[in-house]
């Protein structure tokens, strides 16, 4: 079956996290790839991009174009052109000839084409570029990433611990007299990581976010903001001038004063400019070559691709994205091209899906998955009856009892009807409904003038002539709003306001994420509706009087000073809360929650949306801030993903870690141990691996009492060898520590040991090294919640915290490092001052 | 906390929520950018942009114009220099200004010198005999003084080719600077006349937005020199006169005016690159920095030409930084100038320009405009900057290389 995939090529133009990901997805399946990179390095922009990590990790995913980066230099069927530029592109019948600048002068014959071109940060211009040239003080965000990356940023403030920061956000974006009317999405949650970082090295900073409307949007980033907002000055409206005070050498901004309005200085140590994601410039000449068009701002417009399916595109090349989307756009590209060349027709029964959950996100998951032709299993808790569609099996009212088994083979137990029952599954996709409540009961307004955004859906769907003149929305009511709920709202202020209906909205900020989104903004402004600014709730209130709702508003903008308006219905989105059922849920499936309480940790090793147990997947709100877009590129993804499953792509590959079943005395520690549940049992309670589930971490190996798992590739007696004679050993994650080593490796000349996870180095090998001579041994591991196997790092933390504490040995003798595959500057200076010095 | 009703249909939003770009108020992203570069910048008092916008956009009409900001905004437009929605405040002030309820926020001299000047065709009243008796003596003067019986500074002559429109200050309290223009023209060897006819290149009609005002004012002007049948009107160093003449009278009186506007400078230049007027670099053998006036640079577009004319008069022209597009106000805009009483505020609004000044370390200061050319004046007396403020036109004039057969006496 993979024959033809074998006789195919595909070239790939750009080297960043989004060709990338299409480039080891393709290899996987055994396609040829030509990846052409200009630079002299895979990675793209993030390459050079910081470590956010303050004591834990905090999911910027910039770590990961380095793990990828260094994959990909050992993949087979990947050749890597770097210094290379696209020339010249021919197209004959079928194929595309591509002539390359630089690495080659030969041409390459390929079947089809991913642009994974990227972005190129945009260049402050204007006044504050002018200061931005001539300041050191005065820096973007790019910069900043390369200063902390550096580990340089003491530098900057020498002589004081307190430094006092500003940060502008959309420099460059949302911004139509420049052409660029598009909000950048990624550069709000960039600086508030940015911050929370500056904050960590230096507590007694004192920061101020200036902002036009704060996008706090995403997987935890509500509590990254919340937790945030009491230490930052959130200073609504950006600076467009930074004056420099030659006298004290400062930098000064002028703002308005929160109390009087009046216009006052603010004076910083540095200035931060967030700017925001513009076309990379060599796209335009490719998309000339390619006849393909860009959109109004020069990204690629994927409507203008070809209807023949061999130009795909990915990443930040058709519009601002983060990393991980990025990375997810290159895999879909991808496994879409597999597709192609492996044309699978959809069969009956390619398998049986659960879905937990069955509200609106889950049907629409398991029509997809019908379509697919699988068979779909949905596990609710609503007692509606439904009627029954072919292919699906409503089970309702049910509890799940618990989840067996593994990718491929799960074993689903539930209670329904007061009875026990068990199902078998290929995969299981998660999909549990969010909690939806009316909000708006503080106003004590009634039913008859206060609806939820939803409510008010239906009404202007069915009986658009019950809805009075005069309409308000309230954003941000309790919290801060949903990207959806303010996409929505906007959508139907536009109709409303376009039937001659009064329009205003109430809110602290306007959500304008996506590249339409600003426009949209825009055609809502135009039209006359209005938007009202307010600090917080509180500076609303309500009260009904004849029949009208009146409100007294303290607008933002406007200081010390009420504005009276009336309306006939208030609109308020319904409040959103993580499903009670979570905590059941990630319990079952051996994963955990979120900070806010969603499904699926933040963890940014298996998003977006995978778990750590192959096989299990989420989708839709119970687990990331998605909308109707985003769901169905998750869909798309995990059905491609389950496909593999279900034809056993995955299956047959070996993990190199096996149970001797003569040693194993069946006391379980390996079941209970193994982070992705790929140790189950069998019929005689006896552990045994899923090769398919299992990701050879080597936790189970380490924390065997009986020493029953061996792996012949990782044993311990080829770790306690390594050691050698060695004073210092360090052992090194290979996605984080080994990678960091990396291009330090060569100056410190110390010992380093690549392992699948530090989890892998048990007590045995730590004692019998240390016996062997070593004085210290460095565990150096991923960041708290950056670990692929979840508890890994911190079980070696505790290891070399424990074994610290035996007579004979003490705590320098064993240290655990975390460090991220992007903190090569920080773990060298490390190592200096630890191992060097001695 | 006052208490204010939100208004969906006054005045101003139905003057401003216009489909066409620049003065729609509701286009407003509340960014603040404007806020942040407002000329006045730091301290109490003075107009908050972003304020006066969200104001117009929420129909709180009454609120904007008891704010006083309207008379305070120095119409610079430099805050929506860099307005990413392109909205411009000048065009939005004024129409704050000509709100029916705001009339009485005019000072007394703008409504007395728009009185005059639509009666007797000159804002300081000047009447036609006078100006004739004027300008004959100063004709006289001007022979003399250049030695030449045929240097004049003619008056109504029909189918000149240039017609010279001054400052009125010019026929009164500074004869010195129209002696210098017409020295100017006497040496470019053209034909050219003035009009006794009007007598005034200021349109204070733009200052209250009275487009009705504005336009009989720019007819005063263009009606006459159609009439002489003039190639070309040369306007005195005047800020707003040359933004009305030059980009606002199609639109005011609703057609193409007949003839071609230069500003004094642009005509200078034109002629010193045919050859026809010699400057000598060394006649300011020292450092000048150039003034970009608002009305000239920002709002017109006018940039070049007087810098380029400067640098043949003297050393080297030295920039105030910001300058061009984001050059900052003299001080003086907007109609403060023309209020009698607005000294004290022109002295708060004036410090950003001195500090600008006090950096550049110039002692010698050029602007192409007699308002610029008074406030900056008063600037250097008031900050004590010992600072020389000349028009570009005038350090042009006294740069002037005489050839042997126009020698002076």
């Amino acid at each position: 079956m993979e024959s033809n995939a074998k006789n195919k090529s595909v070239i790939i133009i750009g080297g960043g996290v989004a060709g990338m990901a299409a480039a080891e997805t393709l290899n996987d399946s055994g396609v040829n790839v030509h990846l052409i990179e200009k630079n002299d390095h895979l990675g793209g922009n993030t390459f050079s991009w910081a470590c956010m990590a303050t004591g834990s990790c905090r999911h910027c995913s910039a770590c990961l174009s380095h793990e990828m980066a260094d994959k990909l230099h050992r993949m087979t069927c990947v050749n890597t052109h770097l210094n290379s530029e696209i020339l010249e592109i021919d197209k004959n019948q079928k194929k595309y000839t591509v002539r390359l600048k630089g690495d080659l002068d030969q041409s390459i014959e390929t079947d089809k084409i991913i642009l994974a071109t990227g972005f190129t940060p945009i260049n402050p211009d204007g006044l504050i570029g002018e200061i931005h040239k001539k300041n050191k003080y005065v820096i973007t965000t790019v910069e900043l990433n390369h200063i902390l990356k550096n580990n340089a940023i003491g530098e900057y403030f020498p002589d004081t611990s307190c430094p006092k920061i500003g940060f502008i956000q959309c420099v460059g974006s949302r911004n139509r007299e420049k052409g660029r009317d598009y909000c950048s999405q990624v550069c709000c949650k960039i600086s508030l990581r940015h911050i929370n970082k500056l904050m960590h090295l230096y507590p007694g900073a004192k920061i101020s976010l200036f902002y036009i409307d704060l996008q706090v949007i995403g997987k935890e980033i509500r509590a990254e903001f919340d937790s945030l907002s009491d230490n930052v000055d959130l200073i609504q409206g950006v600076p467009i001038e930074i004056f420099n005070n030659k006298m004290d050498k400062k930098l000064s901004v002028i703002r308005e004063d929160d109390e009087s309005g009046s216009r006052i200085a603010d004076h910083f140590d540095m200035m931060v400019l967030s700017v925001g994601i513009a076309a990379h410039e060599n796209t335009t000449g490719l998309m000339g070559k390619l006849k393909i068009s860009s959109d109004q701002w020069g990204f690629i417009n994927d409507k203008s691709l070809p209807a023949r399916k061999d130009i795909y595109v990915a990443g930040c090349a058709a519009g601002p994205v983060d990393i991980l989307t990025a990375k997810q756009q290159g895999i879909n590209c991808a496994k879409k091209i597999i597709q192609c060349f492996n044309p699978e027709k959809p069969g009956r029964a390619k398998g049986l899906i659960a879905i937990i959950g069955d509200g609106n996100e889950a049907r629409k998951t398991a029509s997809a998955a019908l379509n697919e032709g699988y068979d779909v299993w949905m596990f609710g808790l609503s007692n509606k009856k439904e009627s029954p569609k072919k292919g699906i099996h409503y089970i309702h009212d049910t509890k799940l009892i618990s989840v067996k088994g593994a990718a491929g083979n799960f074993a689903v137990l539930y209670k329904n009807s007061q009875k026990l029952k068990q199902e078998n599954f290929t995969a299981i996709i998660v999909a549990e409904p969010v909690k939806t409540s009316p909000a708006g009961q503080k106003t004590n307004l009634t039913p008859d003038v206060l609806y939820s955004l939803e409510d008010f859906s239906n009404i202007l769907e069915k009986n658009p002539e019950d809805i009075p003149a005069a309409i308000v929305f309230w954003l941000d009511y309790s919290k801060p709003e949903f990207k959806t709920f303010s996409r929505k709202a906007l959508v139907h202020a536009i109709e409303l306001a376009k039937a001659g209906k009064q329009v205003s909205f109430i809110m602290n900020k306007m959500l304008v994420h996506g590249l339409s989104g600003q426009k949209l903004y825009d055609k809502a402004r135009k039209l006359g509706i209005k938007f009202l600014r307010t600090a917080s709730p509180g500076d609303v209130s309500v009260k009904k009087e004849n029949g009208k709702i009146l409100f007294d508003l303290k607008e933002k903008i406007l200081k010390n000073l009420i504005i009276s308006f009336e309306s006939d219905w208030l609109i308020i989105p319904e409040h959103i809360s993580p499903s009670k059922q979570n905590p059941m849920i990630a319990a079952l499936l051996k994963e955990n929650i979120d900070v806010e309480g969603y499904l699926q940790s933040a963890n940014v090793r298996h998003r977006l949306t995978n778990s750590p147990r192959k096989g299990i997947f989420y989708t839709g709100s119970c687990h990331d801030e998605t909308d109707d877009q985003d769901q169905n590129i998750e869909i798309e993804i995990i059905l491609s993903s389950i496909n593999d499953i279900a034809c056993k792509k995955t299956m047959g590959l070996s993990c190199g870690i096996e149970i001797n079943t003569k040693k194993c005395r069946k006391c379980l520690t390996c079941f209970r141990a193994c982070p992705h549940g790929a140790i189950v049992l069998n019929a005689d309670m006896k552990p045994y691996i899923v090769p398919e589930a299992c990701f050879s971490c080597g936790l189970c190996l380490s924390s065997c009492p009986a020493l029953a798992i061996e792996s012949k590739e990782f044993s311990d007696e080829s770790y306690i060898n390594s050691a050698s004679e060695d004073k210092v050993i360090i052992f090194a994650c290979e996605r984080s520590g080994a990678l960091a080593a990396g291009p330090i490796e060569k100056n410190l000349r110390v010992n380093i040991q690549k392992v699948p996870c530090v989890c892998r180095i048990s007590k045995n090998i730590l004692m019998k090294t240390l016996e062997k001579g070593a004085e210290k041994i460095i565990l150096a591991g991923c960041h708290t919640d950056n670990c692929r196997s979840l508890k890994g790092s911190q079980t070696a933390q505790t290891r070399a915290k424990i074994l610290g504490r035996l007579p004979g040995i003490n705590d320098s003798n064993i240290i655990f490092y975390p460090v991220a595959a992007n903190e090569s500057k920080k773990f060298e200076q490390f190592l200096a001052q630890e191992v060097l010095s001695k | 906390m006052e208490n204010v009703k939100l208004n969906t249909g006054s005045y101003l939003i139905e003057q401003l929520n216009t489909s066409q770009k620049n003065d729609n108020v509701f286009e407003c992203l509340s960014c603040g950018a404007c806020s942040s570069s407002c000329s006045w910048f730091e301290g109490e008092g003075g107009p908050v942009p972003r304020q006066i916008i969200k104001m117009a956009s929420l129909g709180l009409d009454d609120l904007l114009i008891e704010s006083g900001m309207l008379w305070d905004c120095l119409l610079c437009n430099r805050c929506t220099q860099n307005c990413p929605m392109g909205i411009t405040m000048g065009n939005v002030v004024r129409k704050g200004r000509s709100h029916p309820k705001a009339g009485k926020l005019i000072s007394k001299d703008i409504q007395n010198g728009i009185k005059t000047r639509l009666t007797t065709g000159d804002v300081n009243g000047l009447t036609r005999e006078e100006f004739i008796e004027t300008i004959e003596w100063m004709s006289e003067e001007f022979a003399d003084e250049t030695g030449d019986p045929d240097a004049t500074i003619p008056y109504d002559q029909k189918g000149a080719e240039f017609l010279y429109l001054p400052n009125p200050r010019e026929l009164g309290i500074n004869l010195l600077h129209l002696t210098a223009m017409a020295k100017l023209f006497w040496m470019s060897d053209q034909s050219w006349t003035m009009s006794s006819r009007h007598t005034d290149v200021t349109n204070w009609g733009y200052f209250v937005s009275d487009d009705e005002i504005a336009r009989k004012m720019a007819l005063m002007v263009i009606e006459p020199a159609e009439k002489l049948g003039i190639k070309t009107l040369v306007l005195s160093e005047c800020g707003h006169g040359y933004h009305v003449l030059k980009v606002l009278a199609e639109k005011l009186i609703g057609r193409k005016p007949e003839f071609e506007v230069l500003s004094m400078p642009e005509f200078v230049l034109k002629f010193v690159k045919q050859g026809k007027i010699k400057l000598d670099k060394n006649a300011h053998p020292y450092p000048v920095a150039y003034h970009d006036p608002c009305n000239l640079g920002r709002k017109s577009g006018l940039y070049d030409a007087p810098r380029e004319l400067l640098a043949l008069c003297c050393k080297e022209v030295v920039e105030l930084v910001p300058n061009r597009e984001n050059a900052i106000c003299c001080g003086g805009g907007g109609g403060m100038l023309q209020d009698s009483k607005s000294k004290p505020k022109r002295m708060i609004t004036g410090k950003a320009k001195a500090d600008q000044i006090i950096a550049s370390g110039v002692q010698n200061l050029a602007a192409p405009c007699l308002s610029c050319h008074r406030q900056l004046g008063e600037i250097s007396n008031h900050f004590k900057l010992g600072v020389k403020v000349y028009t570009v036109a005038e350090i042009a004039s006294s740069s002037l290389i005489l050839p042997g057969d126009k020698k002076m006496v």
